[in-house]
C-alpha cells in the first residue's frame, strides 16, 4: 500500500520547470533514494514531499490524503505529525544541548519527555554526549542528533536532505547502519542524494534528470 | 576588490544598514537638538525672566536719597533738585552691551491734589514710547512691557501713540474703589505749577504699592510739575550674564581691576558692566543692579542651563551607548560572513577595513539625515516653549560628528575583535 | 515535563547561553528604561525643585492687618498655623518706624523684623559685614551709611519720639514727670553703693538720693551725708561724667565715681529693658553689622531686630508680613483666601506670582518636550537594537517551523524572551533611572529626589511592552518566511 504517492505534479518557476509531470510512489516501510545531478529538481521534489512547498500542478497524496491543495497551516500540522526531517546543514538550535534539540521536536508534536529523548540519542550513540552543546560536537555527532530529533516521534516517513552531505566516511557508515536500522523497525525513509554509494543502501533508487524521472533501479543487492 | 565587497554589503544588506543608519540618525538627532537647545537656551530663559520686570535702575547722583527718606509732600520736587535728562534715554541704545537692553522707562514722580482735596502720587512714564534709534533699530519702550504682572482690570493700557494720550491716565485698583472712579470718568490733578483734567482710560490691579497711585504720560507729569526734558530715574531691563568671581569684584571697584581683566568685564553682559556702561551714557546718574532680579536671575539661569546640560550629557552617554551596542550586534550578527573571509584567506585587517568602512559610511549617512532631524527638534521645542526659532550653532556639527564617530569605531571594534578570534569553522558550521 | 517547563528551559537556554547577545539586548532596554525613568523624574521633579529656585525672587505674599486692625506677633503666629509647614519658606514680621538720628539731625525709617527669617524671605538681600545677631545691632541700608558715614562696627545712637509723630505740638504734653531710676556701682574697697533718682519731664534729676553705709563714714560716707554734694545732681540730665558736669568730693573720687557710674547704668539698663517712662523720647545706642545692599529702597532702610524695636518703642505692632511661600498661583489664591480673616488681610505680590508662573510654565514646558523627544528616540533606538537581536535568529525560526512549530509557538517564545528581557532590563532601568535623576538633582539643585514608587512598575511595563513590540516585528517577517528558503544550504 502506498504512503507517498504524487500524481503528475509540476513545478514552474517563471519559465523554469523544476518538475515536469512527475509521478512517483513509495510503499509503507519500503527505502528509497532519490538521485540526480544538480538542477535535477531533487530539491523541489523534497520541498514538496516535506510539506514545505506545494506543487503547480498534480497532487500529492500522503496516507490517501490530498496534501496539495492544503493551507500552509494545515502543512505544518501534517509535516509536525508525520514527517521527520534531516538536514544536509544538520541545523540543531545552538544554545541548545543535544538532548534538549531533540526535545524541541517533541515539544512541538506533543509532550517534551526528557526520558525518551535521552533513549532516542541512546539509539544513536550519543547518550554520553546529551548535554553538549552543538558546538562542542563533530558534525557526525551533530548528524546523529538530528536524526535522534527526526525520530523521536515515530513519525511515518522520515526525509533526508543529503545526510551525509557533510560527514566523512566513518560518519557516513554510521549514519547509514542508523537508517537499516530504523527500515528493519519499519518506517519509510526517504533519502535524496547524489552519492551511489548511500543511493545504493536503499531498496529503490529514482533517478531524476531535466525534471523528469529518468529511470527507477531497484537495488538487487539489498539486504534487509 | 575592496569597494566590490562594500558595495556588495551596502546594497544586499539594505535592510541591516538601514537600521543602524536609522538608530544613527536619531543618536545624532537626539545630540544635534538637545546641545542646540542647551546653547540658546539661556538666551531664551533670560527673555523669560524679564517678566519679573527692571533688573537695573538709574538715578541721579545726589538726590535720590531724601526724596524716599522724608514723605516730602506737595512742593516736595524742590528738595529733589537732581534729575536725569529725557533726551538721553536714547543713547541706552548706544552701549557696548545695547543689544542686551530689552526695554526701559523713565519715570517722573510727583504728589497732586485731587479734587476732593486729597493728595495722591502721580507718576509719569512711558508707556509704549515708539523711539526710532540712529541705528535704524525701531523699538517700543515702556512700562506696558515692564509690568507684565499688571492685570488690566477696567479699561485698557494707555496708548501713547492717540491724540491726546497726554490728559489720559490709568489708576491703580485700590486708589480707584476708594474713590469710586471709573473707566471714562475725568479727574481734575493739581500739579505744583498747574492743572489738568484727565480722563482715565484703564484700572490696573499691580498688587503692589502701585495700586495706590497714577499713571500718566511722562510730558503730561512734566508739565504739571514744570520740569520739562527731567526724569527721576530710569528702570532698564536687560539681558545679563550670571555674575562670577570677576563681576563681583568688578562691581566693588572696576578702576582695582587689572585691564586684562577689566577688558573681560566689560565685554561681557554682566549687570555691573552694563550697569557701568549705563553710567558713561547717562549725565550724573547711579546705576545699580536691582538685587531681587538680578540676583534670582542669575540663579534661574545658571539652574536651567546647568539642568539641560546634565540631561544633555546624560542622554548623550544613554544614546552613544545604545549605537555602540547596535553596531556591536550588527557585526556579531555578520560572524559567518567574517568567518568565511577568514576561510578563504582574509587577513585580519582587511577584514576590519572593510566592515569599519561600511559602519563609517552608514554612520556618514544616519550622521546627515539625523543632523536636519536634530535641526527640526530643536525648532519644534524653540517654537513651542519660547515662541520663537532656536539659533542654530555651527560648533554642534563637529562635536556631533565627532561623537558619532567615536561611538560607531567604539562599538564596532571590540565586536570585531571577538567575531575575528571565532576559528573560521567553528563559525561555519555551528549552523548559525 | 510539561510544555510550559520546556517552553521556560528554552528561554533561559536562549538567555543565558547566549550571553553575549543576551547582554547586547539587556543594555539597550536598560538603557532605554534608565532614560525613561530617569525623564519621567526629572520632569516631575523639576517644577517643585525650580518653584524653590523661584524663591530668590522673596516674597509672593503680603499679610496686613485688615482695616481698622492690627497686627502683632500673637497673631501672625496664629495665621501661619494655617499654612502647611513644608510650603512655607519663610516669613519676615515688618514694624516700620521714624527714628531720629540727633547728633546728625537726620531721620530714618526703621525697620523691625526677624533677621533668621529675612534671610529666607529675601535672599537677594546682600550684606557686607554680617546680619545683627545680638541685641542693640542694625543692619544699615547702602545709601544712609553713605549718607551718614557709618561703617561695619561703628555705632549710632537713634532716638524714639513716641509723640513726635503723632501730631504736631503735642510732644512736650506727653513727657510724665516722676519716673524713677535706681542703680547701684561698686564705691571704694568693692563696696557696693545705691543712688535713685527721680526724673522731671525733661529726663532731668528732680530729687536724689544716695546710700553710701558701706563706704568709711569720714571720707566716701560723705557722699550720702554732704547735701552739697548731692545738690550738684539735681536739674542735670543723664548720662553724667565725672570732673565736667559733677565735682569729685575730696578725698572720695572712688565713691564719687562709683555714684556717677550707679546713675549712668541705672539709665541705660532702663533704656535696653524698655520699662522706661513711656512718652519719654528714648535713646539707645546700637552697633552696625552690616550694610545692607539690594539695589532697591531697602538700602535707604535702617533695620533692627523686632524685639529691640520692641524694647525701644515699648510697642509689639506689626505692620506688615512678608511671606515666602513654595506653591503654584491656584494654590497661593487658596492659601490667601485662608488666611484672610481675623483681622488680618492677605495680598499675593503679582510681581512674583505672575512671572514665577510664566517662567515656570515655559521651564516645564521645556522640560516635557525634551522629555518626550528624548524617550521617542530613545524607544525607538531600543527596538532597532531589539531588531538587529532577533534577526540574527532567522535561520533558527525555519529550523523551528521546520520542525512543526506553529507560526503562535514561535512568537511564544520570542515574547516570552522579550518580555524576560523587558522585565529585567525595566527594574534595572528604574534604579538607575532614579540614581540618573538623583545626579541631576544634586548636581543641579543641592537637593535630592522623590522617589516615586509608582514608576517602578510603569517602567517594568514600558520596558516589557517595548521589548516585545521590537520583537514582534522581526518575528512576523521571519515566520513569513518558508522554512525551505532558510534551511537550504548557502
Amino acid at each position: 500500500m502506498a504512503l507517498l504517492e504524487l500524481k503528475n505534479i509540476s513545478k514552474i518557476y517563471g519559465e523554469l520547470k523544476a518538475l515536469d509531470n512527475v509521478s512517483i510512489h513509495v510503499d509503507k516501510g519500503e527505502w528509497v533514494a532519490i538521485m540526480g545531478p544538480s538542477g535535477s529538481g531533487k530539491s523541489t521534489m523534497m520541498n514538496i514531499i516535506g510539506c514545505m512547498d506545494k506543487p503547480t500542478k498534480g497532487e500529492v497524496l500522503l496516507d490517501g490524503e490530498d496534501i496539495s491543495k492544503l493551507p500552509g497551516k494545515r502543512l505544518t500540522d501534517i509535516r509536525r505529525d508525520k514527517i521527520g526531517l534531516i538536514f544536509q546543514q544538520f541545523h540543531m538550535v545552538t544554545y541548545l544541548t543535544a538532548v534538549e534539540n531533540v526535545m524541541v521536536s517533541q515539544y512541538y508534536h506533543s509532550m517534551p519527555d526528557e526520558a525518551e529523548a535521552l533513549e532516542a540519542l541512546g539509539r544513536v550513540g550519543l547518550r554520553e554526549r546529551a548535554k553538549h552543546l552543538p558546538s562542542q560536537l563533530s558534525g557526525g555527532e551533530q548528524q546523529r542528533v538530528c536524526v535522534a530529533r527526526a525520530l523521536i516521534n515515530h513519525p511515518e516517513l522520515i526525509l533526508a536532505d543529503e545526510p551525509t552531505g557533510n560527514l566523512d566516511e566513518a560518519n557516513e557508515n554510521i549514519v547509514l547502519d542508523l537508517f537499516r536500522q530504523l527500515h528493519r523497525e519499519g518506517t519509510t525513509l526517504i533519502v535524496v542524494t547524489h552519492d551511489p554509494e548511500v543511493a545504493e543502501a536503499a531498496q529503490r533508487t529514482i533517478v531524476l534528470e531535466h525534471g523528469k524521472v529518468a529511470r527507477e533501479v531497484v537495488n538487487e543487492n539489498f539486504v534487509e | 576588490m575592496l569597494f566590490r565587497m562594500i558595495r556588495g554589503v551596502l546594497f544586499h544588506q539594505k535592510g541591516k544598514m538601514l537600521l543602524i543608519a536609522i538608530t544613527i540618525a536619531l543618536g545624532a538627532s537626539l545630540a544635534t537638538g538637545m546641545l542646540n537647545v542647551v546653547m540658546d537656551v539661556e538666551d531664551k530663559v533670560n527673555k523669560e525672566l524679564k517678566n519679573y520686570g527692571a533688573n537695573i535702575t538709574v538715578k541721579p547722583k545726589d538726590a535720590s536719597l531724601l526724596s524716599d527718606i522724608y514723605d516730602v509732600g506737595e512742593g516736595g520736587e524742590a528738595l529733589n533738585a537732581a534729575y536725569l535728562r529725557e533726551d538721553e534715554l536714547g543713547r541706552l541704545k548706544t552701549i557696548f552691551w545695547a543689544f542686551n537692553i530689552v526695554d526701559f522707562t523713565p519715570f517722573l514722580d510727583a504728589q497732586v491734589a485731587l479734587p476732593d482735596g486729597d493728595g495722591a502720587q502721580v507718576v509719569g512714564t512711558w508707556f509704549n514710547h515708539h523711539l526710532s534709534l540712529p541705528t535704524g533699530e525701531e523699538l517700543d519702550a515702556g512700562v506696558q512691557g515692564m509690568r507684565s504682572w499688571w492685570e488690566i482690570t477696567g479699561g485698557r493700557w494707555l496708548n501713547e501713540a492717540d491724540a491726546g494720550a497726554d490728559s489720559e491716565i490709568m489708576v491703580g485698583a485700590l486708589l480707584a474703589e476708594r474713590k469710586r472712579w471709573t473707566v471714562g470718568e475725568t479727574v481734575k490733578l493739581t500739579g505744583s505749577r498747574g492743572e489738568r483734567d484727565m480722563t482715565i482710560v484703564g484700572i490696573y490691579d499691580a498688587g503692589g504699592d502701585e495700586d495706590e497711585q497714577i499713571f500718566a504720560t511722562l510730558d503730561a507729569v512734566q508739565a504739571l510739575t514744570d520740569r520739562e526734558g527731567k526724569v527721576a530715574s530710569i528702570e532698564v531691563s536687560a539681558l545679563t550674564t550670571p555674575d562670577n568671581d570677576l563681576a563681583r569684584r568688578a562691581a566693588k571697584n572696576p578702576a582695582a581691576l587689572t585691564s586684562r581683566d577689566y577688558e573681560t568685564w566689560y565685554c561681557t553682559a554682566y549687570v555691573s558692566a552694563i550697569c557701568y556702561q549705563i553710567q558713561e551714557v547717562i549725565t550724573g546718574s547711579v546705576a545699580s543692579a536691582v538685587r531681587q532680579v538680578a540676583e534670582s536671575e542669575g540663579t534661574v539661569l545658571d539652574k536651567t542651563k546647568l539642568l539641560m546640560i546634565l540631561i544633555t550629557a546624560l542622554n548623550l552617554i544613554g544614546s552613544a551607548l545604545g549605537i555602540s551596542n547596535l553596531v556591536t550586534a550588527s557585526v556579531m550578527e555578520r560572524a559567518q560572513e567574517i568567518g568565511l573571509l577568514k576561510a578563504i584567506g582574509a587577513k585580519d585587517h582587511s577584514i576590519t577595513g572593510v566592515v569599519m568602512t561600511e559602519i563609517l559610511i552608514t554612520a556618514l549617512v544616519g550622521f546627515a539625515a539625523g543632523y536636519g532631524m536634530g535641526f527640526g527638534f530643536a525648532q519644534l521645542i524653540g517654537r513651542s516653549v519660547f515662541g520663537s526659532a532656536i539659533e542654530m550653532n555651527t560648533k554642534v556639527i563637529p562635536i556631533v560628528a565627532g561623537l558619532i564617530a567615536l561611538v560607531t569605531i567604539a562599538g564596532s571594534l571590540p565586536a570585531i575583535r571577538m567575531v575575528l578570534r571565532l576559528k573560521p569553522a567553528e563559525v561555519l558550521h555551528g549552523g548559525h | 515535563m510539561t510544555k510550559r517547563r520546556m517552553f521556560l528551559r528554552m528561554v533561559t537556554a536562549s538567555l543565558l547561553r547566549r550571553r553575549s547577545r543576551m547582554l547586547i539586548a539587556l543594555l539597550s532596554i536598560g538603557i532605554g528604561a534608565t532614560i525613561l525613568a530617569g525623564m519621567v523624574t526629572i520632569y516631575y521633579d523639576v517644577p517643585r525643585q525650580m518653584r524653590a529656585q523661584m524663591r530668590s525672587y522673596g516674597a509672593n505674599m503680603l499679610l496686613m492687618p485688615a482695616e481698622g486692625e492690627t497686627l502683632d506677633s500673637e497673631k501672625l503666629a496664629a495665621a501661619l498655623h494655617k499654612l502647611p509647614e513644608d510650603a512655607l519658606v519663610g516669613a519676615s514680621p515688618y514694624r516700620y518706624v521714624r527714628l531720629d538720628m540727633t547728633s546728625r539731625q537726620q531721620s530714618f525709617t526703621t525697620a523691625g523684623t526677624d533677621f533668621e527669617q529675612v534671610r529666607k524671605t529675601s535672599p537677594y538681600f546682600s550684606v557686607e559685614g554680617s546680619y545683627p545677631e545680638a541685641p542693640r545691632e542694625v543692619l544699615v541700608g547702602r545709601e544712609i551709611a553713605g549718607t551718614i558715614g557709618v561703617k561695619v562696627g561703628s555705632d549710632m545712637e537713634l532716638t524714639w519720639q513716641p509723640a513726635a509723630r503723632d501730631a504736631d505740638g503735642s510732644a512736650e504734653d506727653d513727657r510724665v514727670p516722676g519716673a524713677v531710676l535706681s542703680g547701684s556701682a561698686e564705691g571704694f574697697g568693692k563696696q557696693m553703693v545705691y543712688v535713685t533718682a527721680t526724673l522731671d519731664g525733661e529726663a532731668k534729676i528732680a530729687e536724689i538720693s544716695i546710700d553710701a553705709s558701706t563706704q568709711t563714714p569720714e571720707y566716701g560716707g560723705r557722699a550720702q551725708t554732704e547735701p552739697a554734694f548731692a545738690a550738684q545732681f539735681i536739674g542735670k540730665a543723664l548720662p553724667l561724667e565725672m570732673e565736667k558736669d559733677i565735682d569729685a568730693l575730696s578725698g572720695a573720687t572712688v565713691t564719687s565715681a562709683a555714684v556717677v557710674e550707679a546713675l549712668n547704668a541705672a539709665r541705660a539698663a532702663d533704656a535696653a529693658a524698655g520699662a522706661g517712662p513711656s512718652g519719654q523720647p528714648k535713646t539707645t545706642r546700637y552697633r552696625v553689622t552690616g550694610i545692607l545692599v539690594t539695589g532697591g529702597e531697602e538700602e535707604g532702610y535702617v533695620f533692627m531686630s523686632t524685639d529691640d524695636l520692641i524694647t525701644l518703642t515699648g510697642e509689639d505692632k506689626l505692620d506688615v508680613a512678608e511671606l515666602s511661600i513654595s506653591a503654584d498661583e491656584a494654590q497661593l489664591n487658596a492659601y490667601a483666601e485662608a488666611l484672610t480673616g481675623d483681622g488680618i488681610m492677605a495680598r499675593l505680590v503679582k510681581r512674583v506670582t505672575k512671572s514665577e508662573t510664566a517662567v515656570l510654565g515655559k521651564l516645564q514646558a521645556l522640560v516635557f518636550l525634551v522629555t518626550v523627544v528624548v524617550l521617542i528616540l530613545t524607544m525607538i533606538c531600543v527596538s532597532t537594537t531589539m531588531m538587529a537581536v532577533v534577526s540574527e535568529r532567522r535561520r533558527e525560526i525555519g529550523l523551528r517551523k521546520a520542525l512543526g512549530a506553529s507560526d503562535n509557538s514561535i512568537r511564544g517564545e520570542f515574547l516570552g524572551e522579550g518580555m524576560f528581557l523587558g522585565l529585567l532590563g525595566g527594574l534595572m532601568g528604574a534604579v538607575l533611572g532614579f540614581v540618573f535623576a538623583q545626579v541631576v538633582s544634586v548636581n543641579v539643585f543641592h537637593a535630592s529626589i522623590v522617589f516615586r514608587p509608582l514608576l517602578l512598575p510603569v517602567t517594568v511595563l514600558v520596558s516589557m511592552v517595548i521589548a516585545a513590540a521590537s520583537c514582534l516585528m522581526p518575528i512576523k517577517r521571519a515566520v513569513a518566511i518558508d522554512p525551505a528558503i532558510v534551511l537550504k544550504g548557502e
